[in-house]
This record gives C-alpha cells, sequence and structure tokens, in this order.
C-alpha cells in the first residue's frame, strides 16, 4: 500500500536548540504557533490528521475544501494554525480542538477561522518522496498547490539569515524560527538534528496529574512525567492556570505517586492529562518562569516522558 | 474525539489493546438559564426539606425508599465495596450468528480502534467474524457498570455495541392477534409500498426545529457583531510571512550599501 493509502504518517520532529545562527547550507522558516498537521489532499477530500493519526476535520470543517486547491495528490506536513491580531494564536486553537458541538465548532470556525501552512511534501505524483533532500521537496510543494488563499498557503523561508529572521521573530513577539539543513532527508517520528528550532521560550510536555487550591484562590497544577509505568513528580506551575483550566478536569482517589512528595498533602488528584508548559530557556534542566499553556490531546500520556 | 473506553479485547491466549470511540455525538442546542436582569447564571442551592438549612455535598448521604417516607441509608464505603474491580479489559466469552441477536437488544454504538502496534491480531479478529459471519461476545466495564457487548465486524472496521440485559426489556404491552388476510388485499397494499421504495440516505432526515434554532442564534451573534463573517484577507498568514521575508531583504540591502559605502 502506498503511503497515501495507508495514512499514519508520524512526522519529523524538530530539535531545541539556542542559539541562532547563520549558514548557507540551511534555510530558515517561522515556526508558527499551532498544532502539526498532516494533510492527505486529493480531488475527492482533505484528510487532516495530527501527530497520533487523529482526524481533525470535524473540527476544523473551514478546511474541507482546501484540497479544490491542490493540482496533484499529494501528503503534506504542515502546522495548522488561527490567527489573532494578526499572529498564530496557539490558546485559541487548542480551544478549538477541544470543542466537541459541531454548531459551537461552526460558530468558532466563522469567527477565528484557520489556516493549513504547508512547509514539506512526502508524497506526491503517486511517490514517496521523503528520500529526496529538503530542497527538492520544497520545488514538489510549490508544485503541489495551483493557488494559496487565506485557509492555505506555503511557509515562506530565507536563505542564510537565521539570526536576522529569529531576531524579527522575536521582536514580532512569534514563537520562534526552525532552521532545516537544504540536504536534509525526512525521517518519519524522528527527532533529527537537520531540523533545528531557535525559539524565545522553550516548551515541553508534562502529565497533569492534580491541583492544589491556593489560599488567594489561584491553582497550581501538579506536573509530572511518565517513565517505564510510573510518574515521575515534576513539581508545580501557577501561571497560566485558572479556574476554567481545572473546572472540567475529571478527579480521581489516588496520588499517582507511591512516595507522596513534600507540600502536596492539600492535593486533588485528577486523571492525567497531557499539557504544554513554556519556560525560560536556562542551562539547567529547570522550568524556570514556567508557564501553563494549555492541555493537549494530540499526544498520548506514555509520550511524556 | 475523546476516548470513550480504553481496555484490552482478551480472546483465548492473545490481548489486543484497543480504544473504543463514541460514534455519535448531541447535536441539539442547550440553554443555560440566566437571571433576567443581570443575565448572570442560575445556580441551585440544595437545602433540607425537613428544616429548610442549605446543605453541602458533605451533609447529603444516599437514601432507597423502600415505603413511602421510608429509607435504607447507603454511605459511599458501603457502595465502594460493592462496585465491580474496575476490569476493563473486553472479555470475549462466546462468539455467536450475527442474527442470534434480537435488534431490541441493542443500546449504544462504539467504534472500536486498535491501538499503535494492535492492527494486526485486531485485523485477524475482524477478517475472522467477518468471514464466518459470526460476532463475539464480550464483557467489560465502562464507568462504573458492568457491559454485555457484541464486537460487529465491518467491512472497515469495527463497532462494539452495549447490549441490554435480558431483564431490562419489557414484554409488549398486549399481544397482537393474528389475522386472517385476503391475499388481494395483501397484494393492494404492498403495491402501495413498492412505490414508496427509495434509497434510504440518513442525511435526508433532519430534525428540522434544531436547524431553525441554530439559524436563529447564528443570525444574533452576527447581529450583535460578535462574528466577523467577512473577514477579507487582511488577517492573512501569506501576508505576516513575506512582510518578515521582505523586511530582511530590504535590511541586507541597507547593509550591502553601507559595506559599499565604507569600502
Amino acid at each position: 500500500m502506498s503511503l497515501f493509502q495507508n495514512k499514519n504518517v508520524k512526522p519529523m520532529l524538530i530539535k531545541n536548540k539556542q542559539p541562532a545562527f547563520n549558514d548557507e547550507n540551511w534555510i530558515y522558516e517561522l515556526k508558527l504557533d499551532g498544532c502539526r498537521c498532516i494533510a492527505y489532499l486529493d480531488i475527492n477530500e482533505t484528510d487532516l490528521r495530527n501527530k497520533r493519526d487523529l482526524s481533525l476535520i470535524q473540527k476544523f470543517p473551514e478546511l474541507v475544501d482546501i484540497n479544490k486547491l491542490i493540482s496533484k495528490r499529494c501528503i503534506l506536513d504542515g502546522e495548522l494554525i488561527i490567527l489573532r491580531n494578526g499572529v498564530p494564536d496557539f490558546y485559541e486553537l487548542q480551544r478549538r480542538t477541544l470543542l466537541a458541538d459541531p454548531f459551537k465548532i461552526r460558530l468558532a470556525a466563522a469567527q477565528l477561522p484557520a489556516s493549513f501552512v504547508a512547509y514539506d511534501c512526502l508524497f506526491i505524483d503517486d511517490r514517496d518522496i521523503t528520500k529526496l533532500p529538503l530542497m527538492e521537496r520544497k520545488e514538489c510543494l510549490n508544485s503541489a498547490l495551483r493557488l494559496e488563499d487565506s485557509r492555505i498557503a506555503i511557509s515562506r523561508y530565507i536563505e542564510k539569515n537565521g539570526i536576522g529572521l529569529y531576531q524579527l521573530a522575536e521582536e514580532r513577539q512569534l514563537e520562534g524560527v526552525v532552521a532545516k539543513r537544504k540536504d536534509s532527508l525526512y525521517f518519519q517520528g524522528k527527532r533529527s538534528s537537520d531540523w533545528i528550532k531557535f525559539k524565545r521560550l522553550l516548551d515541553d510536555d508534562y502529565i497533569v496529574v492534580g491541583y492544589i487550591r491556593k489560599q488567594d484562590n489561584r491553582y497550581s497544577l501538579i506536573l509530572a512525567k511518565y517513565k517505564s509505568g510510573n510518574f515521575i513528580y515534576k513539581g508545580h506551575v501557577t501561571a497560566g492556570v485558572t479556574i476554567e483550566t481545572i473546572r472540567n478536569m475529571p478527579t480521581i482517589k489516588k496520588a499517582p505517586f507511591t512516595l507522596l512528595p513534600v507540600g502536596n498533602d492539600e492535593a486533588v488528584w485528577t486523571k492525567p492529562l497531557v499539557c504544554t508548559i513554556e519556560y525560560m530557556p536556562n542551562t539547567k534542566k529547570v522550568l524556570r518562569e514556567a508557564v501553563f499553556k494549555g492541555i493537549r490531546t494530540d499526544i498520548d500520556i506514555i509520550d511524556v516522558e | 474525539m475523546a476516548v470513550a473506553h480504553k481496555g484490552s479485547i482478551s480472546m483465548y491466549m492473545v490481548l489486543i489493546p484497543t480504544s473504543l470511540y463514541k460514534t455519535t455525538t448531541d447535536n441539539t442546542i442547550h440553554f443555560n438559564q440566566l437571571d433576567k436582569e443581570s443575565k448572570a447564571r442560575i445556580r441551585y442551592k440544595k437545602y433540607c426539606s425537613h428544616c429548610g438549612k442549605e446543605v453541602s455535598s458533605e451533609d447529603i448521604v444516599k437514601g432507597y425508599e423502600y415505603e413511602k417516607g421510608r429509607y435504607v441509608t447507603m454511605t459511599e464505603d458501603e457502595l465502594e465495596l460493592l462496585k465491580t474491580n474496575k476490569d476493563r479489559t473486553i472479555h470475549l466469552v462466546q462468539c455467536s450468528k450475527l442474527n442470534d441477536i434480537d435488534m431490541l437488544y441493542y443500546d449504544k454504538n462504539y467504534y472500536v480502534v486498535p491501538d499503535k502496534g494492535a492492527e494486526k491480531p485486531f485485523e485477524l479478529l475482524r477478517q475472522s467474524l467477518l468471514s464466518l459471519k459470526m460476532i463475539g461476545i464480550a464483557k467489560t466495564v465502562i464507568g462504573q457498570s458492568e457491559k454485555t457487548i457484541a464486537l460487529y465486524p465491518l467491512k472497515d472496521g469495527m463497532i462494539a455495541k452495549t447490549l441490554y440485559y435480558y431483564d431490562e426489556i419489557v414484554e409488549i404491552p398486549r399481544k397482537i392477534s393474528k389475522m386472517k388476510l385476503d391475499e388481494k388485499e395483501l397484494e393492494m397494499t404492498k403495491l402501495i409500498l413498492k412505490n414508496m421504495e427509495k434509497k434510504f440516505m440518513a442525511s435526508d432526515f433532519k430534525d428540522e426545529y434544531q436547524e431553525r434554532l441554530k439559524e436563529a442564534i447564528w443570525q444574533k451573534i452576527k447581529g450583535n457583531n460578535v462574528i466577523a463573517v467577512d473577514q477579507g484577507e487582511q488577517s492573512n498568514i501569506i501576508d505576516l510571512m513575506e512582510a518578515l521575508q521582505k523586511s530582511l531583504e530590504q535590511s541586507e540591502k541597507g547593509n550591502k550599501h553601507e559595506d559599499q559605502a565604507g569600502a
């Protein structure tokens, strides 16, 4: 079966690295703060899948017709984003992925429509092209689309001046820049050092396993990671957590840790959920100025190591 | 779509890790109750019908009314002891012919999706059931309740149908007596029905009240300018990317000029 019929493409992953650099053998494009998305497009259908290969199209009905703009059947890799005040807004996108009611989805789609920004092409002309160098895949990507519009676009890139683009991204408070080696091949599911991100804030996925109500009516989430069947305690995050965050978390009776870490006697334990935490880059691997960014549904708990 | 149940199908010596997903969504409009003046949400207070004092959840116990006005109470601990051991495994206990199950027993549907890596044993089960024209009967615990489910193979997947228990099905209120029919009348009726024949398309049937309700709400929101229907191209990701590209090119040109001027 071809890559297209099989679906189940695992997107290539990007390494975290600071600082930005200039290099002629690399290209640089904006890192848009949204949700990774693989698009399977042919004349009949637009099929969008997240990292876990779950279908996204019910949540983004405004993208149903993007297949009308392609010239050939293809698989595109890119980012699903929602613009708010001219910049990608991760919170809006995350809110949308959590909606279930089709009418609420329709309202949200009319109010803040999403766009798919493609930056890679993995399959075209009935051919798996993941083992072609990046710059040839970029050409295929250009030929795959007849037109761009506000629902589907091709990611723009620049050559050489990675530092310049990163500074601009920082000025505009965008998420950052992705640098890619021009001759890099596409390895599914691999975190390759051929793709590197420069980010203003770093982020990482954690598992929320409970919360603590503080005196001033604020809430801290209890964070963990998962390792060979066990939850490893990682600390708390308070910034970014609202009563809305915890309102719908299903509670459970037992703590997920065999030994209860200090300062968690008042904890309410919840069904484990994956979330993203943003923090300032630092040399020690600690969460500095951590901010809770949101719950995400596109990652399995067992993958949060 | 959220997973409704996670558990492995256990058959013979094999475990097939799967997830069950709902097959339906609640499409109906739900209203909140608001105060007419302030438009704030209405909340309920619970109070004791005997003395009128407000009660919180700690003050409440569960009681079963076995006779008018007389109750036996059960504490949470007592209930906890009785609960089924949370065995989420889907135990395959037997296989039956497709038409063994009376339609009356079917309750809810779930999509059965194999977890990553379990696709092959799942496919073996599906294809075997399909070619035998059989369904698997299994037991599991979904949420807090013990369920019997039928694993129903399809051309491109599998559906789990939860079944009602035998004692949940009630008798028809009155047995219908068989009438002797005139052959001609029967042919006539069949002809009329034949004339009404049309391929069933689920999308032909809609809840028209809900459609009108949604349209009315949609119009109100639009009237309040909450939805900017015509966003035009002003907020376009392409513009953002190209603006940054241009400003970089310009600054590079600027630098070159400076270099030349300096040289």
